[in-house]
């Protein structure tokens, strides 16, 4: 059974919408500046993907009037409406039936972190705790939009929305909706950035993936949603998908609590797993939108992964974490629909401020846009804790 | 296809003897008379090293404890997938990682907290104790979040017969949680005259917290408990009519009627307000049949409704567990769990007899 994208929504530090993000990507404009909006000792010295606008300027955006909602739902309104109106789907009664599978990891934390003193002073204490949870955010959306047959919010870190969309498509397959819509959101805070930070992670400078010398990790924010329909649900409609979600795999690497095993374990099966799905070789993959975070341990072990499984000869490869940052919970999906970009537009898209290949596996990802015949997109995203998901995005057959 | 329930254990305010895997002969459930009722960790020793329990959050701990549980091969055991609800994440972890973040003004923090608050950080830590390269997953929408795990984990045996499935539903509170949900008029200050939560009459919950953990498949075995099966999940009904209709609607879809229901174990949160549509469903559809109120036993927390499920999976096989609740001489074929939550997740379970 087929599973369709018909719509397609995002923001992030790369732009508020598709059109800005392909134009970004293909330009070679990265996201990743001088922190300027997030309120963090960090600031200015260090950087990160933001998206440019205040809240209250988001909350315009998102064509909300005076509701109290947090940035995270802010983002992912944004990237919603974009992706259901793309499929024709903006009216709640067409939205009745259909799921709402969201992910995040920050969710309500960007508020809870600044009123947080408050409640402990016990001094002019502001209500956090309604928008505090993962789920608040979800069921902000669904209520709004009309979407409330089911709707869920998925935290595997940083594989999140890949696997909302893994979800999405399996419901699909078998036969329990027609459509849905999947995706992820994240606002960047002090709570992440500092977790990070914690863990030595981040790079104080814009970060190189796939490079020898690289340093970690930029964070990013944004959202993104991707429509998912049924042939059955395409059928009279009219409209022509973007592509198609061929395969998919959903894998632990059981290793360790914050690395990776120096095989890449479990980003191998859940490559190798995927093609098995999707009937595909190696070979027939035209881009691979690697995790490629810039840590010594995901570049080195997503590679080696990489390498062992493609071969001499891979496709063109690249981290657009390098344009984006990583956007955590919601970087399955913004990097699904930066695939299912690739395969519209038939473009590979560049990664940002390579120099040298890591010793060892050698892999050199492209550094500017290729406009050449891709049939199916490979997407990667590896949650710490283990978790690796695979999504491979197809051309129309 | 059947799916059955081959291994459960729990975490909960209930003695430790009556939670373990090892289903005790002489020993039922008691209804607690706090305002709120703290899960009985048992000592972790055995599975989990001083070290380590250092390290772990409360939740992480619970979670691998009861996860090894519930295996009848303990660490041994081979699943192919681990799916967990979990609605408030690793609490206490976070609000030590935001408190340092705080008074240390975002310099030299330690790590472990932050990553410990991750909801995700449970199914995580069950791989990697089982290294289990398969399926994982975790669902944190609210009280929705066990129920939509169970729905995944079902789906999950669905495409692929034959698999096993460990399904987790678990959540932690912490004195602050306690403290700000208390600022939000939400928590009763308590007790007061009546002795079970569908007495009460005033306002606010008694929280609580747990951990429960089932190996599903599609093989019966000599360690099968009960049959579990799809569960429904309603958000946010308008009225009671609603509600019963919801529920109708269910029980025809597994080709049963509301006199066949042996057990309704039924997630009044002793909240006047916040039950009022919860119970006129409830005694719109109560009847004859027995109604027990789960959350005398649990307490309220996004995912009480899993140790209404181990609950209903321990009674199916020895109803004595249920003490003094539960007076019928018949032995229980179907149990139905409602459940509501903020009076905005609703959610039916329907566990049977194998």
């Amino acid at each position: 059974m087929n599973v369709y994208i018909t719509g397609i929504g995002i923001i992030s530090s790369i732009g508020n919408n598709q059109q800005e993000t392909l134009d970004s990507l293909v330009e070679a404009r990265s996201g990743i500046k001088p922190i300027s909006i997030l309120d963090t000792r960090y600031r200015t010295d260090w950087v990160a993907g933001e998206v440019l606008m205040t809240s209250a300027q988001l909350q315009q955006l998102a064509q909300l009037g005076d509701v109290d909602v947090t940035r995270t739902t802010l983002l992912g309104m944004i990237a919603m409406r974009e992706a259901i109106t793309q499929a024709g789907l903006d009216d709640p009664a067409s939205l009745r039936d259909t799921p709402l599978l969201s992910a995040t990891t920050v969710a309500g934390m960007v508020k809870t972190e600044w009123h947080y003193q408050d409640f402990l002073d016990r001094t002019n204490q502001v209500s956090f705790i309604k928008t505090h949870d993962n789920g608040f955010h979800a069921e902000f959306i669904s209520n709004y939009f009309g979407c409330n047959e089911f709707c869920t919010t998925i935290n595997t870190a940083c594989s999140s929305s890949a696997n909302s969309i893994i979800l999405g498509a399996r419901m699909i397959r078998n036969q329990k909706f027609k459509k849905v819509i999947a995706g992820g959101t994240d606002a960047f805070c002090k709570y992440t950035f500092n977790g990070f930070n914690s863990l030595l992670l981040i790079d104080k400078e814009p970060c190189r993936p796939f490079d020898k010398n690289r340093k970690g990790i930029n964070l990013g924010e944004g959202a993104a949603y991707l429509v998912l329909e049924s042939e059955e649900s395409l059928m009279g409609s009219g409209k022509t998908p973007i592509c198609q979600l061929s395969g998919y795999s959903n894998t632990n690497d059981a290793y360790h609590q914050t690395a990776v095993s120096p095989t890449g374990y479990g980003v191998h099966l859940a490559m190798e797993k995927s093609l098995n799905m999707a009937a595909l070789q190696p070979a027939d993959i035209g881009y691979i939108n690697a995790h490629g975070t810039a840590t010594a341990n995901n570049d080195l072990t997503e590679g080696v992964a990489i390498r062992a499984l493609f071969g001499d000869q891979p496709p063109p490869f690249s981290s657009t974490k390098s344009f984006t940052g990583h956007t955590l919970g919601a970087a399955g999906a913004i990097e699904a629909v930066i695939a299912a970009l690739s395969i519209q537009y038939q473009v590979a898209f560049p990664n940002l401020r390579f120099s040298e290949p890591i010793p060892d596996h050698l892999l050199e990802p492209i550094t500017t846009a290729k406009n050449t015949t891709i049939e199916h997109v490979l997407s990667n995203s590896v949650g710490i804790g283990g978790f690796c998901s695979s999504l491979i995005f197809s051309k129309l057959s | 296809m059947k799916y059955y329930i081959n291994g459960a254990a729990c975490i909960s305010p209930q003695s430790n003897a009556i939670t373990g895997a090892e289903v005790q002969e002489t020993i039922a459930i008691e209804a607690l008379y706090t305002t709120t009722l703290l899960a009985k960790e048992p000592i972790y020793n055995n599975c989990i090293s001083p070290n380590d329990q250092r390290r772990m959050s409360k939740l992480v701990k619970m979670g691998v404890y009861t996860a090894l549980d519930t295996l009848p091969g303990g660490r041994n055991e081979k699943v192919d997938a681990i799916i967990t609800g979990n609605g408030l994440g690793g609490f206490e972890r976070a609000e030590i990682f935001l408190t340092s973040i705080l008074v240390n003004q975002e310099k030299v923090l330690s790590p472990t907290p932050f990553m410990q608050s991750l909801h995700s950080a449970v199914a995580g830590q069950i791989a990697l104790e089982l290294k289990c390269y398969g399926y994982t997953m975790t669902y944190a929408q609210r009280g929705f979040s066990f129920e939509q795990a169970l729905y995944d984990a079902l789906l999950f045996l669905e495409e692929t017969p034959g698999a096993k499935v460990l399904l987790g539903g678990l959540d932690e509170i912490t004195p602050n949680y306690i403290q700000i949900l208390d600022d939000e008029q939400l928590v009763k200050k308590e007790r007061g005259e009546w002795e079970l939560l569908e007495q009460s009459e005033g306002q606010g919950r008694v929280l609580g917290e747990g951990c429960a953990f089932f190996l599903l498949s599609t093989t019966h075995t000599e360690d099968t408990l009960a049959t579990i099966t799809y569960p429904a999940l309603l958000d946010k009904p308008a009225n009671s009519k609603t509600i019963t209709q919801w529920i109708e609607g269910y029980l025809e879809l597994h080709g049963i009627k509301l006199v066949d229901i042996d057990l309704i174990m039924a997630g009044t949160t002793g909240a006047i307000e916040e039950d009022k549509l919860f119970n006129e469903a409830l005694h719109s559809i109560d009847g004859q049949t027995p109604v027990l109120h789960f959350k005398n036993f649990c307490g309220e927390y996004p995912t009480a409704s899993a140790f209404a499920t181990w609950l209903a999976a321990m009674a199916i096989k020895r109803p004595t567990v249920l003490g003094t609740y539960y007076k019928e001489e018949k032995a229980l074929g179907n149990v139905l769990v409602f459940n509501h939550y903020n009076n905005i997740n609703y959610t039916l379970q329907l566990i049977t007899k194998a």
